[in-house]
């Protein structure tokens, strides 16, 4: 395994790609799971800016750990454990709350961090913080690698979370409370689901952030990163998938890539497209919406080609198909169908 | 036969206002009941209160699902009604919007749902095979209430008689045995009507009761048999529904005068 790697990089335009993406990568990966966690609790119509607080828990917890001797897969795991933790207590502490209460007291804990942090100097180091440069060394491939195979699994986990039940369910609640517990949600399960998946990206992207630059320290976990990460799931389209993502490599990349002194300028330019590109493309640059749109204009336009009627809602509850029915309330339904209309049973 | 729901008693105050007072009606299985009566004369409530949104103040509401199980449901929080065998539509259709009608519908299967969250999520074959049942599930409900062609449509596009037919789409999908129906009729047009009203026969032929709350006149005659009239949160008339039309409460209800109007 380490020869492939070492054969693949050895060809020129992988090292070119390496110096290009490579020290850019553990950081942008960090911020979409820390973007991907802002959207997790977002399906339920809440705006969180818990995980760069949960996530500094968890970057503090993994740099512990790697300098107890730990390991980084265990720091790894260790983080992510007591982020869902974290998440879930949150979860329990204000999952009575209305929606904006929610994020207002999760917008206090990303602001509690930074002087909590600078005053356990035992634990979190003040504000030199934990370095671990001396036991992961930076700038090699560890760092990217890791990185990005955590961001790979994310975003698996992400694709496939958004055909589930919980998908469904989150989408109902985000609609009206109500309207969830009309269909047999349990809205507060759904919360503490949420909160708990969230907490468990928002470590593991907090440990992720503590590996992308050597050190946990208050300047590793600022609020302004919490507001980049949702600012990054909202804009790449939180109703889809893969929006968290898109977002993190419009926000991140170029500043990523061109290195710290270009923060200031990447900053006010992403506050600008934040604001331009929500107020023209509210529902994010990536819409499940736009595909079905698109779908039915080629449907419509498929339709004036060949010269076809156009669609009228089928009337099959007047005698229509039975073909697929399997359960028996189905089978009711088709056959009262048939007796009304006349129709072959 | 023992009623699938036998409503006794209920009522509700808000901030001392009577909104509902000491209704009582049963519903036999498969029958349809209308629920009529003007604009704030209490539908809405009564249907949240089946439905489990509100708690009522005194009264009760007792189910009987077809294994002849019998529920109290002022104890019951939503969710467990559900799971019971009663859904209901919303008279502002509470659609999601920004979906295809497809996925608005599955909403519906969750009450049915054979795995956990975590399965699906992350996609173990029983959690696919559990969605995959859920589709099927709510293209057949879309077929039943004449949809079966707009699957991938947005919801938001249909007109607003389309969009009713995929509120009670959503709700046929969670298998319900009784249905209760919020204002189906408002906003439709004549034609609209009428196939709302045979589709309501078709599902109390197969052994749905439906309880259709709604101040059309035209749609509770074209549908129900029984129907109870409301006024001010009491119930003015019983019977069928021309008695209750022509009933003096429910024509003072409705127009201020003993003259009746089509409605």
């Amino acid at each position: 395994m380490q020869g492939l790697l070492v054969d693949l990089f050895d060809q020129s335009w992988a090292t070119a790609a390496w110096d290009i993406l490579g020290p850019a990568m553990p950081m942008l990966a960090s911020i979409a799971v820390l973007a991907f966690a802002a959207r997790i609790v977002w399906a339920c119509g809440i705006i969180s800016f818990a995980p760069i607080a949960i996530g500094a828990i968890g970057g503090y917890f993994a740099a512990n750990l790697l300098v107890a001797g730990y390991g980084l897969a265990l720091a790894l795991l260790g983080a992510a454990a007591i982020g869902g933790w974290l998440g879930l207590l949150t979860a329990m502490l204000l999952g009575h709350l209305p929606a904006h209460a929610q994020s207002i007291a999760t917008l206090a804990m990303a602001a509690a961090i930074a002087p909590l942090s600078r005053s356990l100097p035992g634990i979190t180091g003040g504000s030199d913080g934990i370095t671990i440069a001396a036991i992961i060394p930076m700038g090699g491939y560890l760092p990217a690698l890791v990185s990005l195979a955590v961001l790979g699994a994310v975003v698996v986990a992400g694709a496939t979370l958004d055909n589930s039940w919980f998908s469904i369910a989150a989408r109902a609640m985000r609609r009206d409370p109500a309207l969830a517990a009309g269909m047999g949600i349990q809205p507060r399960a759904i919360h503490t689901a949420s909160f708990a998946l969230s907490g468990l990206l928002s470590g593991l992207a907090g440990a992720m952030l503590v590996l992308s630059g050597g050190v946990a320290s208050p300047a590793t976990f600022p609020i302004s990163l919490g507001f980049l990460a949702l600012a990054a799931a909202l804009v790449g389209g939180a109703f889809h998938w893969g929006g968290p993502l898109l977002g993190s490599l419009i926000f991140a990349l170029p500043s990523a890539l061109l290195g710290p002194g270009t923060h200031a300028i990447f900053d006010s330019a992403n506050a600008v497209a934040v604001i331009v590109l929500l107020i023209f493309l509210p529902r994010g640059l990536l819409d499940p919406r736009d595909s079905l749109r698109r779908d039915a204009h080629e449907r419509r336009h498929r339709r004036r080609v060949i010269n076809l009627p156009p669609p009228a809602p089928d009337d099959s509850h007047r005698g229509g198909s039975s073909r697929g029915l399997q359960s028996g309330h189905a089978s009711r339904l088709t056959a009262a169908i048939k007796r009304r209309t006349g129709g072959a049973p | 036969m023992t009623p699938r729901l036998q409503v006794t008693g209920i009522g509700k105050s808000f901030a001392g206002v009577k909104a509902l007072d000491a209704i009582t009606f049963d519903i036999a299985p498969g029958a349809a009941l209308g629920v009529l009566g003007p604009n704030g004369c209490g539908r809405t409530v009564l249907l949240d209160i089946l439905s489990g949104l509100l708690p009522p103040d005194h009264g009760n509401a007792r189910f009987t699902d077809e294994a002849g199980t019998s529920s109290t449901l002022a104890e019951l929080p939503p969710q467990d009604i559900v799971e019971l065998g009663i859904a209901r539509t919303w008279q502002d259709l509470r659609l999601i919007g920004g979906i295809a009608v497809l996925d608005e519908v599955v909403l519906g299967a969750y009450s049915r749902r054979r795995t956990g969250m975590f399965s699906a999520a992350l996609g173990l074959p029983a959690g696919k095979r559990d969605m995959a049942r859920a589709y099927d599930r709510a293209r057949q409900m879309l077929t039943v209430v004449g949809l079966g062609g707009r699957a991938s449509s947005l919801a938001d596009r249909l007109s607003r008689g389309e969009q009713m037919r995929v509120g009670i789409a959503r709700a046929l999908t969670a298998e319900p045995e009784l249905l209760l129906l919020d204002a189906p009729a408002a906003g439709l047009a004549d034609p609209e009507r009428a196939d709302l009203a045979e589709l309501v026969g078709v599902l109390c032929e197969a052994g749905i009761s439906v309880l259709v709350a709604d101040r059309s006149m035209k749609l509770i005659a074209q549908c129900c048999a029984q129907a109870i009239a409301l006024d001010a949160g009491q119930i003015v008339a019983t019977g069928s529904p021309t008695d209750c039309f022509a009933a003096p409460a429910v024509q003072h209800a409705y127009f201020g005068t003993g003259q009746h109007a089509a409605c």
